[in-house]
């Protein structure tokens, strides 16, 4: 009977224990913790509903474990940047529905616990048919400023330039207004959740389209190295375990409201295995109860014999039942502790495993993907299980097999543990990256090969970036190479570091031989053969060579051989310390001779050009001189100064004066022509005015023309003003008109002036003259070109007029043309400028 | 009429200044250098000096800048005979401090009614 009250008193005791969770109590705590908890819209996971009241599966949650733990939650609002903005400034305590990247670890702890997992999900107007990330190419995409599937890692953003895909992102708030930019087709596509899409059901506005990406587990978001940051992710990760695993609990009764898409079916309160167990707890009761009245009375019989022998033996019982309780109490914590630290090591894994910034695969022997990482499979491009099952071989690229073979085979054969390779492998869209792969055996512990563990890293931009700086290094070995200058590298002392080709050559070394020597006495000389101290300079430049830039100096070839270079000097700093200096060379041996030759050359036309002004300024002094009293005289003579003249005196020395008087002519017209040519004519200029000009010299030619019987015209605007050299215009107007009598026999000369424009006058002078056959037109202003033999005789010309003429032009900025009919007349036409152009 | 101090060195054309002032009724007394040319014209202070420019010890320019640094100063135009078209030529007579120029050679015509200008 008393085993039989054991036994109740057992039952009893297990019975209390069942229920016990019943009547557990919610206790509460006056002082409470107040967190600041930051909440942006993201219907379903947290949103404020039209009361302003904060709704969805992250405010049940938080709710729940506020209650458990005593918190006060004080929700702070706003768009999801600004949620990470404020996280960043420490403003609040925990952020809502944030996921992990890399860049928000800078500024965020994250809690363990997965809250929810989600993607994101490329929604379209309906009109537009997306079928991969290729036609979203110029499309105008919403997007939520800050959104981990926007600027994330694995975001449209970057997903959209790995692809070098051009789109255009409009950046909004939330997803309410992606939504309403999407509606109202203000952009082709948007960004949104999985989860968003319950908020979407029978939206005709929206198309899902086939395009999913980026697969995050939602978390809780805490500001970085927050003191509270331990206690609230231990809080939050412990409590969000135990609602995971309890089906009733506020998280599935939230997911069923908010989410109804996803909700999990409703679970029976008593699992089978438990009904079953409380039969069989039942049926053993009953069997102990009916044994033990049965057995009872026999027992009663002996009681007294065993009485003594069952005290002690329940004595026994008693201290071995004490020692098994204490055992199975400690049994039960240790196992509360490891299953909470395995649980806890293997969400981390997890978290580590997926969201490594390396691909990490596992193959089997016949390197087939046993198992991959989230990041792998999005290398690839492919889902996780288009991958497993698949040789590695088949993702490689062809010219990359064999030597990743080669490397597998060893690690199967047991030849090394481990290998790293670089090596490029094919994307489900064709393109290939690089991959950065370290491999390694994994063994049990029968040293049999059990698997291989790769993990690879996306290396294709720093390939691209090497290819470009060997591609580039390439040219510039080339450029240093092949260039037609000496290049050259000398440390801080003034020894060749290096020198290219072209230098070793000129200079006749080979380049062991310059290679750590000093550049004095191999390239350079002490002293220049000009005596200039070349050491001395050298010194200089060590110490200061940003002032010695360019130096020119004399060099030194192995065989003794002097040439001049032109250095172009370039100091080399490491954290502004001198190193060395850089220098470009160019061989200017034979322009510095050059050089020196014109040099002289320049010399002796300065000396012939002195010679030649002294020449002139004598020609025209010294004949001249005997001129002035040919002239002089024969003046006097005929003015009768020294007494009467017969009328044949008269005649001959009437000779005399017009000959010397064209002799005269003649002096003038070459030493003008001369001065010309020598660039020794100066122009005097001055205002005067053009028909005083003209008309003082038709004055002059009256007397002849009266004996020719012509007539003289000039039709000449009123103040028209010239600056030019006054002399110089009238002798050329004298020289034209003076021809045109000449060569005119009958008719007349007209001079005609017309003011073209502000800046240029005309004047023409036509003549009736004998004309000019069309072949000479061309060199009619020649010297010595009077053209008729026949009038050359009979007109008197120094031959050098018109030439005089057209260069005096020249140089007074006009110029001068000819029309003329032979036989009928000439036309020499004359522009120049009002004004001296440059003033 | 005055009386008119020529500087020129060359015999002839001398001669022929000298003539067709004389014929005109000037007198006339003469230097052939430009030293002697300074001499005369602070010795005998002449109411015109004919001002050769090339000469064989110092030439017209410097001769007429003596002149007009000494006494003399201003008091006595000096006529320079210059080279036809040497452009600088008339100017520089003029800084040096000739009242006026011409041009070589002199037609006799004309001369006189240059010189009498001069000496008004």
């Amino acid at each position: 009977m008393r085993l039989m009250n054991n036994c109740v008193f057992i039952s009893m005791i297990i019975c209390l224990f069942l229920f016990l969770p019943l009547f557990s109590v919610i206790t509460g705590d006056s002082s409470k913790l107040v967190l600041k908890v930051g909440l942006y819209e993201d219907e379903p996971l947290i949103f404020r509903d039209t009361n302003g009241n904060v709704k969805g599966l992250y405010a049940d949650i938080l709710g729940y474990i506020a209650a458990k733990e005593g918190w006060e939650i004080e929700y702070v609002y706003g768009t999801l940047n600004e949620g990470l903005v404020r996280i960043k400034d420490k403003e609040i305590d925990i952020l809502t529905a944030v996921a992990y990247s890399p860049e928000r670890a800078t500024y965020t702890e994250f809690s363990n616990e997965t809250v929810f997992p989600n993607w994101a999900q490329v929604y379209t107007r309906p009109s537009l048919e997306i079928e991969s990330f290729l036609d979203l190419e110029y499309k105008r995409i919403a997007v939520v400023k800050g959104d981990i599937y926007y600027v994330g890692p694995n975001g449209i953003k970057n997903l959209m330039e790995n692809f070098d895909l051009n789109c255009t992102f409009v950046e909004v708030n939330d997803y309410r207004e992606v939504v309403r930019l999407i509606e109202e087709e203000r952009v082709d596509a948007g960004i949104l959740t999985r989860l968003y899409e319950s908020e979407l059901q029978n939206n005709l506005k929206l198309a899902k389209s086939p395009l999913i990406y980026s697969p995050i587990k939602l978390l809780f978001g805490f500001p970085k190295a927050s003191p509270q940051n331990q206690y609230l992710i231990e809080k939050i990760d412990y409590h969000l375990k135990i609602l995971k695993d309890d089906h009733n609990s506020v998280y599935y009764s939230s997911i069923n409201e908010y989410m109804p898409i996803y909700s999990v079916k409703e679970v029976q309160v008593f699992p089978k295995w438990l009904k079953t167990l409380i039969v069989a707890i039942f049926l053993v009761l009953i069997i102990f109860v009916t044994v033990s009245m049965i057995l009872s009375r026999e027992v009663k019989k002996r009681t007294n014999h065993l009485n003594q022998a069952i005290e002690d033996l329940q004595e026994e019982i008693a201290h071995r039942v004490s020692a098994e309780n204490s055992l199975k109490e400690s049994q039960k914590k240790y196992r509360e502790l490891t299953d909470k630290l395995l649980l806890e090591s293997k969400s981390k894994f997890e978290s580590i495993y997926n969201n490594a910034a390396a691909g990490i695969d596992l193959l089997d022997k016949n390197f087939k993907f046993i198992d991959l990482n989230d990041r792998l499979a999005e290398m690839f491009g492919y889902n996780k299980s288009e991958l497993i099952g698949k040789s590695i071989l088949d993702f490689t690229f062809p010219e990359d097999i064999e030597i990743t073979l080669k490397n597998l085979n060893s690690i199967v054969n047991g030849n090394i543990d481990i290998y790293s390779l670089e090596k490029r492998f094919k994307k489900k869209d064709g393109s290939i990256f690089w991959g950065d792969v370290s491999a390694s055996a994994i063994m049990d512990e029968n040293k049999n090969l059990q698997a291989i563990v790769g993990v690879i890293i996306d290396i294709t931009s720093r390939k691209k970036a090497e290819e470009l700086l060997e591609e580039s290094e390439e040219k510039y070995r080339e450029l240093v190479e092949n260039a037609n200058s000496i290049l050259a590298k000398f440390d801080k002392e003034g020894r060749i570091i290096s020198m290219n080709d072209f230098g070793l050559k000129l200079f006749g070394y080979e380049e062991h031989e310059l290679k750590g020597k000093t550049w004095i006495e191999t390239i350079l000389p002490r002293i220049e053969s000009n005596g200039k101290n070349l050491e001395n300079l050298a010194n200089e430049i060590l110490n200061d060579p940003d002032k010695y830039s360019i130096s020119i100096n004399e060099n030194i070839k192995k065989n003794g051989e002097r040439i001049w270079v032109y250095w172009n000097n370039k100091p080399i700093y490491e954290n502004g310390v001198l190193t060395g200096i850089l220098s470009v060379g160019t061989d200017i041996t034979e322009r510095k001779k050059a050089e020196e030759e014109l040099y002289k050359a320049n010399k002796q036309l300065e000396e012939a050009d002195r010679l030649k002004s002294i020449f002139l300024s004598s020609m025209s002094h010294e004949l001249r001189t005997p001129l002035n009293s040919i002239i002089g005289f024969t003046g006097i003579l005929l003015q009768g100064l020294a007494g009467d003249l017969n009328e044949e005196q008269k005649k001959q020395l009437g000779i005399i004066k017009k000959s010397s008087q064209h002799l005269l002519s003649l002096i003038n017209d070459i030493l003008d022509i001369s001065k010309i040519e020598a660039g020794k004519l100066e122009l005097d200029c001055e205002n005067f005015d053009l028909k005083e000009v003209i008309e003082d010299v038709i004055s002059t030619f009256d007397a002849i023309a009266k004996d020719k019987n012509l007539k003289i015209e000039s039709i000449i605007p009123e103040n028209v003003t010239i600056y030019n050299d006054k002399r110089r215009f009238k002798q050329i107007i004298i020289n034209l008109v003076g021809n045109a009598i000449k060569y005119t026999n009958e008719g007349g000369v007209k001079i005609i002036g017309e003011v073209l424009d502000k800046n240029n006058i005309e004047i023409r002078i036509i003549d009736t003259g004998v004309g000019i056959k069309k072949e000479d037109l061309s060199r009619i202003f020649e010297p010595f070109q009077q053209l008729d033999e026949k009038l050359t005789k009979k007109v008197e010309g120094t031959g050098l007029g018109l030439h005089l003429v057209k260069k005096l032009l020249i140089l007074m900025k006009g110029n001068i043309s000819l029309e003329s009919e032979y036989g009928k007349g000439s036309i020499f036409t004359i522009i120049m400028p009002l004004k001296e152009r440059d003033e | 009429m005055g009386k008119i101090l020529i500087v020129e060195d060359n015999e002839n054309n001398l001669y022929l200044t000298k003539y067709i002032l004389e014929k005109n009724g000037h007198s006339t007394i003469f230097a052939n250098t430009g030293n002697e040319g300074i001499k005369k014209a602070i010795e005998e202070k002449p109411d015109l000096i004919i001002m050769d420019i090339q000469l064989p010890d110092i030439n017209g320019l410097e001769a007429t800048k003596k002149i007009r640094e000494s006494t003399v100063g201003d008091s006595i135009p000096i006529v320079a005979l210059t080279s036809y078209a040497m452009v600088g030529d008339k100017e520089k007579a003029l800084q040096a401090g000739c009242t006026g120029y011409i041009e070589k050679p002199i037609d006799p015509e004309k001369f006189i009614y240059q010189i009498a200008e001069f000496l008004k």
